[in-house]
């Protein structure tokens, strides 16, 4: 059945409003990035004027973005690794284990989603200044910024639903061919999660990568700078030029982009798990 | 091969007992199949024996080892589930060699292993293949096949037919009794289908409210069930009872008489102890045979005769089964009495 071309106009016309809504200030940004000429604060072009790559250039190397860059990867790498290790685990035990205290433990790792990061704030830099029992300090290092960012409730709690959907009778069936709680968890959950493991990677990437206050909290030497704290200083900077503070916001959002394209697949159909049986 | 002893097991789920006091030996290289209705406890004590569910009193003895409160993995025994539980992540390759990958064998005899298994259930052109690319009938033997490979001491079944349809699972049980003839390896098989328990059992258990009711041949328990339950679950239409007609035993107000449908003759047969006259109700024909449902001064009574009976409903008739043919149950304990 062909449909009349007038037909098609609604729908054609929604979708041009729709991308010029979502990706018009995207693209936006982009085209004002790679002009030359200098505009006003809070202009954006929608083509580039004297196209360059100049900005791009002092980013990179006069305002350091590539040291923000580094630092930034460092912590949301291993950071996102980490997270997912212990969300993991924390999430077969939670989902798979009956123990004593089950729900209170649930109860405990709900609720630190409930406190905002500003509330913990004080008490999160006194206790990085000084850990409990080690009694090293974690401010001016990576580790400062990882560590509170790997036990995240979010995470434990989408892969533990995701984990309490994978019939009982394959960890018996592995349980009976002679497997332990590690084999179980590695050879037979494990694999299983890899669509709810890809969501929560994205999530959690994203999650570290756009950390704002923590960064902020645990160093005040700019070598150690992540990316939006970076921002916020150069924003303050005055001699710095618009087009410059575009241009390092274009690097610190391609990362988040590329991560979500390169992950899309198993993002999306770890969205859609549990939606249907089968 | 090996022989499970259970002694005096028992298991308790919070306040309920689900499993009372079962005591059972299945001796080493015996068919055993546990049928009972749903809640009877049957997949229960399989699960005891698989040392999935914590026996909470009693002990289990495999291979004459006391295994009561040992982990599955020390029991040497493998499982064919329900659900078949395949791992869906997994080639038909893999799940038949992850149990004995775990038990750290070598890659090459993990090879011939699987290939020798997968050859006498003809699975070789699936090797390759993941569960959700096979069949019903085709994931029942993986998971026959993954079960086998191991070479246990003991197969356990829990209702492996029971997502098959009819014909597949004539087909498939018929393949499991040739694979037990062949392998002799003891295996307990849990059904609530009475026509697969007296199919594939050498021994047949009949459980009902966690008690074991009986546990006997199937000839046994067919031309001898041990009470009411027993005589009523094992034989399709099951037994009619009745109340004793005048005449036939002493104390016939103590009693209750039980007679297979297949058992009832129509007419006065020159043997005939139990004479009941009968209006027919209604008839079914099934091909071969045909049953009756008619009603008698006693009650409700089921005929199984063979071809068709040329009778219509409304029918006065009279049916009559001879003495051996009669089961005799004490009416208050249900107890089947040997001689009445």
């Amino acid at each position: 059945m062909t449909r009349h071309p007038a037909s098609l106009i609604p729908r054609v016309l929604l979708y041009g409003l729709l991308l010029i809504v979502f990706a018009g200030p995207f693209w936006a940004f982009l085209m004002t990035a790679f002009s030359g000429v200098t505009i006003a604060p809070g202009r954006l072009l929608w083509w580039p004027e004297q196209p360059t790559l100049e900005n791009f250039r002092y980013a990179w190397v006069e305002a350091k973005a590539w040291r923000y860059l580094l630092n930034s990867t460092i912590v949301v790498l291993v950071g996102t690794v980490l997270q997912l290790s212990v969300s993991a685990f924390a999430a077969y035990a939670l989902a798979r284990k009956r123990f004593r205290g089950l729900a209170l433990v649930s109860f405990l790792i709900l609720s630190t989603m409930m406190l905002p990061d500003e509330v913990i704030a004080i008490p999160l830099f006194i206790v990085l200044g000084k850990l409990p029992l080690l009694g090293v300090s974690l401010h001016d290092t990576h580790l400062g910024m990882i560590l509170p960012v790997v036990g995240w409730g979010f995470s434990i709690f989408m892969l533990s639903e995701f984990m309490r959907a994978i019939p009982a009778d394959l960890e018996e069936a592995a349980r009976v061919d002679g497997a332990s709680d590690w084999q179980i968890f590695w050879h037979v959950i494990l694999p299983l999660c890899r669509p709810a493991l890809g969501s929560a990677a994205v999530f959690g990437f994203i999650m570290i990568w756009d950390q704002y206050l923590l960064p902020l909290l645990v160093t005040n030497d700019e070598s150690l700078y992540t990316l939006p704290v970076a921002l916020a200083t150069v924003r303050a900077d005055e001699t710095m030029k618009p087009a410059v503070f575009i241009a390092i916001s274009v690097i610190a959002m391609l990362p988040s982009i590329l991560v979500y394209l390169g992950l899309q697949r198993s993002f999306n159909r770890g969205l859609l798990a549990g939606a249907v049986k089968g | 091969m090996a022989a499970i002893e259970l002694k005096s097991v028992a298991k308790r789920f919070a306040q309920t007992d689900v499993i009372k006091d079962v005591s059972l030996t299945i001796a080493d290289g015996e068919f055993c199949v546990l049928v009972g209705p749903s809640g009877s406890g049957k997949s229960t004590l399989l699960r005891m024996i698989a040392g999935l569910e914590e026996v909470s009193s009693g002990e289990l003895h495999i291979a004459g080892r006391d295994v009561t409160h040992e982990p599955p993995k020390a029991r040497d025994i493998a499982m064919v589930f329900q659900s078949y539980a395949l791992y869906p992540q997994m080639t038909v390759r893999e799940n038949m060699g992850f149990g004995l990958k775990l038990m750290k064998r070598p890659a090459d005899e993990i090879r011939r292993r699987v290939d020798e298994v997968a050859r006498m259930l003809s699975l070789e052109a699936l090797m390759e293949r993941r569960p959700a690319a096979l069949s019903g009938g085709q994931r029942q033997r993986v998971a026959m096949g993954r079960a086998m490979v191991r070479e246990p001491a003991a197969f356990l079944f829990d209702e492996p037919l029971s997502n098959l349809d009819a014909a597949l699972r004539s087909a498939v049980r018929q393949e499991i009794r040739a694979l037990h003839a062949r392998l002799r390896t003891t295996s307990v098989y849990v059904t609530h289908d009475q026509v697969e328990a007296m199919t594939m059992g050498d021994k047949i258990v009949v459980l009902r409210d966690g008690r074991v009711e009986q546990c006997g041949s199937p000839t046994e328990l067919y031309d001898r069930p041990a009470n009411r339950f027993v005589a009523s679950f094992i034989g399709s239409p099951a037994m009619n009872f009745c109340a004793v007609p005048a005449g036939l035993a002493l104390d016939a107000s103590r009693l209750q008489l039980g007679v297979r449908p297949e058992h009832l003759q129509l007419g006065r047969t020159p043997d005939a102890a139990a004479v009941f006259d009968c209006t027919v109700e209604s008839i079914e024909f099934m091909g071969a045979q045909s049953q009756l449902n008619l009603q008698s001064a006693t009650g409700p009574l089921v005929v199984n005769v063979a071809d068709r009976p040329g009778l219509q409903s409304g029918d006065r008739i009279a049916v009559s089964a001879p003495r051996e043919r009669l089961h005799f149950f004490d009416a208050q304990s249900g107890l089947r009495l040997e001689a009445a």
